[in-house]
């Protein structure tokens, strides 16, 4: 066998070996693609996405798009985008106290200063006060919430 | 009167045997040992044993090891695969055979470069003989071409694993072994 033939054939070998495991390796890595995709889907039903809006009353406000599970309340939906909280457990649910160290201040028996939260009504297209806890809400797909530091009173 | 050249004869298929024999022994040693998957000597010594001992000798050697290695392997029982591995390292051994006769076993480049591909292309043959034998396994669930492709896709992970440790190993390890057992078997067919 001459040595240009000898040279063609094994760089023929190489390149077949080449383009089958390129081929096998695209196909391997179509299917791990079609089979994530397959789950990715899946999952897309067990979790929605809302909007978190942080202020705190100082001018300094923050959106947050958050993808949280679906059945979660507007209090897991603050847990998404800080763990800096604190909070009481009371019979009517949660109570908000402190956001990454901004805490609520009584400033005289019947005012002060707290995190309450609100819920944008897209039909009013107003921030509504729902009269609830934040973990009494259960959150709807593409849900916006206000998590807001501000001044409060009230009278008996 | 004794004919010279049937007692060198002779003594040379008792030093071919011997040899095979050891090689066989040492190979399947190597085989049952635990290693990585795919991370095996079995067909560089089937290959190297047909290009020093003939065709004949490298696929002997490549059933005797594959068939013990079916019942005995680290990763168990081969069963209905066993035959398309026995088949692949057959063919392994016979192809060594045929390269045997028109290698030439000095030390070049060129010469590494072809054992390299030879053994990338022979694991490649030999990975998807034993897919085949996958498929068949698998074919008890689904249609035999559904089984062949998943075999063929999913095993290309461990097939370019093998195909890479044994480009490397045929590339780096053929040539100087050739080398040594031939002059083994010369040297001592000489004392």
């Amino acid at each position: 066998m001459s040595i240009q033939r000898r040279t063609l054939l094994f760089v023929t070998l190489g390149l077949m070996v080449w383009s089958a495991m390129a081929t096998l390796t695209a196909a391997y890595y179509y299917t791990q693609y079609v089979e994530t995709r397959r789950t990715f889907e899946e999952l897309k039903s067990l979790v929605i996405d809302v909007n978190v809006l942080m202020d705190y009353g100082n001018g300094t406000q923050g959106w947050h798009n958050e993808t949280v599970i679906a059945g979660s309340t507007a209090f897991d939906a603050l847990l998404a985008v800080t763990k800096d909280v604190e909070y009481q457990t009371t019979a009517y649910g949660v109570f908000v106290t402190s956001i990454n160290g901004v805490k609520n201040v009584a400033e005289t028996p019947t005012s002060g200063r707290a995190w309450l939260w609100y819920y944008w009504n897209a039909t009013t297209s107003k921030w509504t006060d729902l009269l609830k806890a934040a973990d009494a809400y259960i959150l709807k797909p593409n849900d916006s919430v206000e998590w807001r530091y501000e001044g409060y009173s009230f009278s008996f | 009167m004794d004919n010279p050249t049937k007692s060198w004869e002779t003594a040379l298929n008792a030093q071919r045997l011997g040899l095979l024999s050891v090689l066989t022994a040492v190979c399947l040693g190597l085989q049952l040992l635990p290693r990585p998957m795919n991370i095996e000597f079995t067909s560089l010594i089937s290959f190297v044993t047909g290009m020093v001992l003939g065709g004949f000798s490298g696929a002997l050697l490549g059933t005797l090891v594959m068939f013990v290695n079916g019942f005995l392997s680290p990763y168990g029982f081969a069963g209905v695969v066993l035959p398309f591995q026995i088949a692949g390292m057959v063919l392994i051994g016979v192809v060594g055979g045929l390269y045997g006769k028109i290698a030439s076993n000095r030390l070049a480049a060129g010469n590494f470069v072809e054992t390299l591909v030879l053994g990338a292309f022979l694991t490649f043959i030999y990975d998807v003989v034993t897919n085949l034998g996958t498929a068949v396994y698998l074919s008890s669930s689904m249609p035999f071409s559904e089984a062949l492709i998943a075999a063929l896709i999913m095993g290309v992970i461990p097939s370019i694993m093998h195909i890479v440790w044994n480009s490397f190993l045929f590339g780096a390890v053929t040539i100087p072994l050739v080398n040594a057992m031939q002059k083994t078997l010369v040297r001592r067919l000489e004392t």
